[in-house]
């Protein structure tokens, strides 16, 4: 063993100074392939693959090697697999974990082995505050500022009241606190439930019990789906209005059809943002996999883009760690809402999230239309409890 | 109003946990098998409803081919594995069945892939019912009960009135017996196997439209339903009826009136408590 | 019980000796292949070895077929873990007990937790026998498992990340290869504890409450005491293994003591050989590594897996153990 950690370190300390370039970049995939959340893995591998695609199958001018691992959507095998592409696979970078309960679990490991993760979407807020990682990046959103879009929503059109329902897992707090950080009118109740709960009855049956103006939901991409089809169901449809944010997207809608029109969602991105990337990308999409992308995605091309920049600055150069996660954190891209892409002190993207709505498109598919923006180039309230070394 | 919705929502979930509960607890006082493979049965069930639908486009084919089809598979599996494990230790029992999940879940991963499945309903069942005035309840929920309710009547009719039945009372008491009379013992217990599992097909396909159908999604069920027979006393239709009502009810109320998860713990309890008091359940059979 | 002749018992020791060689041996294997991974695999495997060897003592020796012992483990592990965290910020357990780092207050305090857990719940479950008996000991796993998953100070469903491994006085776990020997040292105490206590006058009645009950108590040998004591001691050892598994993963979550959990340590029993201790690490190797061989095939390892399980419980009751040693326990 001492043996080999000498031999690493004299591989590690040897190979940057000599200046070779790496002949590959090793890229690690730890997703959600099994479960009510699957439609998360099928898209963002979908989505890295597709902005590899574009990119000429190359990240910065080195050929890509692939790992991929499913997390079934359990924190400790999310661990194992991160533990297996760190140790045994030797990835240069971990990218994936669509749901915050895994992405926690595969931070554990990339912040003590000092490999950056690029997250396929989520920004925990203990990611974003006093614990925030240098070697961790999220390209997608900042899980608070989701739901503040959908709150400042709220606020703007004066609804005077709101239920708040969510799964009792940090996610869930994350969006619960955003929506209550700038809606101005009365939380009637905030209920949590449990993290695997399929049967959401007798949540409904309180809720329409308690009869209130809007009813903001957020759960992960299946079990949303089932509430939604469960609300539906119950009559509720008519009677309060729903919110959420982009738990609901393309990972669900399809199965949902006319279900889910008319819900306003708060997202950082959506398929109908008016950007000639965003178009491009949607209509390769679809050609290549037979349905519109979603969230997830986006946010994995993104992880394409940022990986394809920050190899070039560096010549193809990544055996060094700091280097590889410095070259990141500085690269330069326009992300696929068609904005440059920037990153708070945090490593929390600083983007615009906008509110959309569901409507059908030309081909009667439901979407996420008419996105409005309502919080610009917005920089995340945890940021400033982030005081990050050898920034 | 809102008691009593939840308390429908408490029958609705009894009901179904009732569905499999009766299969599971009439192998167990018949054959004395422990089968945690019955939510297998449940899942295979749903899965089976799917892909019928997917192909005919209709929910009332899914319902009327998923069952014989499971409870085909039902057989199968008797016929293959399970007839060995009848004389066995209840050790052996366990694993056997618990190899079995592992391998069905895994084939059923094979079949329908990893993603879960939607199940749709046809417009009659998608909408509410209004009983009285500030009452609503959605129809497919009520559809639930009424299947649920129907069974309940058929299994004691079969179970009181028929030969079959009699035959059932009797072999749970004394195989012997019945086998001297001249009736073939392993037909009757494949059967009795088979009547488990198309109920547990029912019940799958019953959950499809109300949650999504994905593997594993019996893992849960069957503790749950190891828990309501236990309570109801093991072999009893009858017990597992009334223990069904009692945990749905008991589990729906305690998810609203306490914090997540509380609720859970509450069915552990009264299960604990009732044992301990007693240990042949609430309406033991035989009796 | 007859005695077994001595060459039986020669190759018995001889089998085990060779086990714990081969385990001795991992370190040095996985430098020379360039593969730490193997290392970290392996203690799991010992790790969870040592979990499914309690296991045999209750479920191989005295015939008690528990459906909750994950439970067990997983206490053990949050014990860690919960004075891990409030180590970490300073708070106080309950209000009350600050927590800590040190392996020397936490693992004991662990150890003690789930025997105490094991006596309250083996006091209820060991009133009855047979069927109520496996149902009560799951129902009680179950407890445990839905109380933590409720409870959010301490991750609910989503687990609790522990700062590190615990701190031991002139041994450094953290890293892996220390850690690997130190669980070595455990596996092997916490073995030549168990057989000493198979062996003793308590290991013998409670073989006899296996094979005959009724004999024992009809000799006036009252047996519920013994099971008892049995259940409480299995407890500690499971202690032991979820200790040893939470500083392996420094996680840890409802997973760990769900009742899939129970039954892949009896599957790892079963598959390793009934009432022979060391099979139950045999069993744990061969599950854990089957896994591992045929999942970097395929992701379908289960297939496999599932009808291998029924065949072993069917035809080969003497497991993975009796294999190697070519005798029949049972």
């Amino acid at each position: 063993m001492r043996r080999t950690g000498l031999l690493l370190a004299t591989i590690l300390a040897v190979a940057p100074s000599a200046g070779w370039a790496a002949d590959k970049i090793k890229v690690g995939l730890v997703t959600t392939y099994t479960g009510s959340e699957a439609a998360y893995g099928e898209m963002e591998t979908d989505g890295f693959k597709l902005g590899l695609q574009h990119l000429g199958g190359k990240l910065g001018g080195l050929p890509v090697e692939i790992v991929t691992g499913d997390d079934e959507n359990k924190t400790d095998v999310a661990i194992q697999q991160a533990t297996r592409m760190v140790e045994r696979d030797r990835v240069d970078v971990i990218t994936g974990p669509a749901l915050t309960t895994t992405l926690l679990g595969v931070n554990k490991i990339t912040r003590e082995a000092k490999i950056p993760l690029i997250s396929g979407g989520p920004g925990p807020s203990v990611l974003a505050g006093r614990q925030c990682d240098p070697y961790f990046f999220s390209v997608g959103w900042q899980n608070d500022a989701l739901a503040e879009a959908t709150g400042q929503y709220l606020a703007d059109r004066k609804v005077e009241d709101v239920y708040l329902l969510a799964p009792q897992i940090q996610a869930g707090r994350d969006m619960l606190a955003g929506v209550k950080r700038h809606f101005t009118g009365k939380v009637v109740a905030e209920k949590y439930t449990q993290m695997t709960q399929m049967d959401f009855a007798a949540e409904i049956s309180e809720i329409q019990a308690a009869a209130p103006k809007a009813l903001f939901i957020f759960f992960p991409a299946g079990q949303e789906s089932n509430f939604i089809q469960q609300w539906n169901q119950a009559g509720m449809k008519d009677k309060v209005p729903l919110y959420t944010m982009n738990a609901l997207d393309q990972a669900n809608l399809p199965g949902l059809g006319d279900l889910a029109l008319g819900i306003p969602i708060g997202a950082n991105w959506t398929e109908s943002i008016d950007a000639p990337i965003n178009k491009k990308f949607v209509d390769d999409f679809v050609a290549a996999y037979g349905k519109i992308p979603s969230s997830q995605a986006a946010a994995a091309y993104n992880v394409a883009l940022i990986l394809d920049a920050a190899v070039k600055s560096l010549g193809g150069k990544i055996e060094d760690k700091d280097a590889l996660r410095h070259a990141i954190k500085t690269a330069q891209f326009v992300q696929v809402t068609g904005k440059p892409f920037r990153f708070g002190v945090n490593n929390m993207p600083v983007e615009d999230y906008y509110v959309a709505t569901v409507a059908k498109n030309a081909a009667g598919k439901p979407i996420m239309a008419n996105p409005v923006v309502v919080l610009h180039d917005y920089v995340d309230v945890y940021a400033k409890d982030c005081k990050m070394t050898g920034g | 109003m809102l008691l009593v919705q939840q308390l429908l929502n408490g029958i609705q979930f009894g009901l179904m946990l009732f569905l499999m509960a009766a299969g599971l607890t009439l192998v167990f006082g018949i054959v004395n098998l422990i089968n945690l493979a019955h939510g297998s049965l449940y899942m295979l069930g749903a899965f089976i409803g799917v892909s019928v639908q997917q192909w005919t486009g209709s929910y009332l084919w899914a319902v009327v081919l998923a069952i014989p089809a499971t409870a085909i598979v039902g057989i199968a599996m008797e016929m293959s594995t399970l007839r060995t494990l009848y004389s066995r230790p209840r050790l052996d029992q366990v694993l056997c069945t618990f190899g079995l999940i592992l391998f069905l879940n895994e084939i059923a991963k094979i079949i329908w892939g990893p993603a879960s499945l939607r199940m749709k309903l046809p417009d009659f069942l998608n909408g509410t019912i209004s009983f009285i005035p500030g009452l609503t309840y959605p129809t497919f929920r009520l559809a639930v009960i009424i299947a649920g309710l129907v069974v309940a009547g058929l299994l004691y009719v079969l179970i009181t009135r028929t030969r079959i039945g009699m035959l059932i009372r009797a072999g749970a008491s004394d195989r012997g017996m019945v086998a001297a009379l001249g009736v073939d013992i392993k037909t009757l217990f494949t059967l009795v196997f088979g009547l488990g599992a198309a109920l547990a097909g029912l019940a799958g396909i019953m959950a499809a439209p109300i949650y999504s159908v994905q593997v594993g999604m019996g893992d849960g069920i069957v503790i749950l339903t190891l828990v309501v027979i236990v309570i109801g006393g093991i072999g009893s239709v009858r017990g597992a009826l009334a223990a069904s009502l009692l945990v749905g009810i008991v589990d729906t109320y305690a998810r609203v009136l306490l914090p997540a998860s509380v609720g859970q713990i509450c069915i552990y309890v009264l299960m604990a408590g009732l044992l301990f008091v007693r240990p042949r359940g609430l309406l033991p059979a035989n009796v | 019980m007859s005695e077994k002749p001595s060459a039986f018992l020669s190759r018995r020791g001889g089998a085990t000796t060779l086990c714990f060689a081969v385990l001795a041996l991992i370190p040095p294997l996985a430098g020379w292949l360039h593969e730490p991974f193997l290392i970290r695999q392996f203690i799991q495997i010992m790790a969870m070895g040592l979990a499914a060897m309690s296991l045999d003592l209750i479920l191989g020796y005295g015939g008690l077929v528990s459906f909750g012992h994950a439970a067990f483990v997983g206490l053990a592990g949050y014990t860690v873990g919960i004075l891990d965290f409030h180590a970490g910020d300073g708070s106080l357990f309950l209000g009350l007990i600050p927590g800590t780092t040190n392996a020397l207050i936490a693992w004991p305090a662990a150890i003690a937790v789930s025997m105490l857990a094991a006596a309250l719940i083996g006091l209820v479950c060991t009133q009855a026998g047979g069927t109520v008996f496996f149902m009560l000991t799951l129902a009680f796993a179950q407890m445990v498992y839905y109380g933590f998953s409720g409870w959010t100070l301490y991750g609910s469903d989503e687990g609790l990340s522990m700062g590190g491994r615990s701190e031991l006085p002139l041994l450094d776990i953290s890293d892996n290869t220390n850690f690997y020997y130190f669980c070595f040292a455990v596996l092997l105490l916490c073995f030549l504890a168990m057989r000493a206590i198979v062996g003793s006058r308590f290991g013998m009645v409670l073989r006899g409450v296996r094979q005959n009950e009724r004999r024992l108590a009809a000799v006036g040998v009252p047996t519920r005491p013994y099971r008892l004591a049995a259940f409480v001691i299995a407890g500690g050892f499971a202690g032991v293994a979820g200790i040893l598994l939470a500083n392996y993963q420094t996680f840890v979550s409802p997973g760990d003591l769900s009742w899939t959990r129970s039954g892949e340590l009896i599957s790892m029993v079963v598959l390793g050989g009934l009432g022979s201790l060391i099979g139950p690490v045999l069993g744990a190797a061969a599950y854990l590594l089957l896994r591992l061989v045929i999942g970097s095939y395929t992701t379908h390892w289960a297939v496999v897996f599932g009808p291998f399980l029924i065949l072993v419980v069917l035809f080969a009751r003497a497991g993975l153990f009796g294999f190697v040693v070519r005798g029949r326990e049972v």
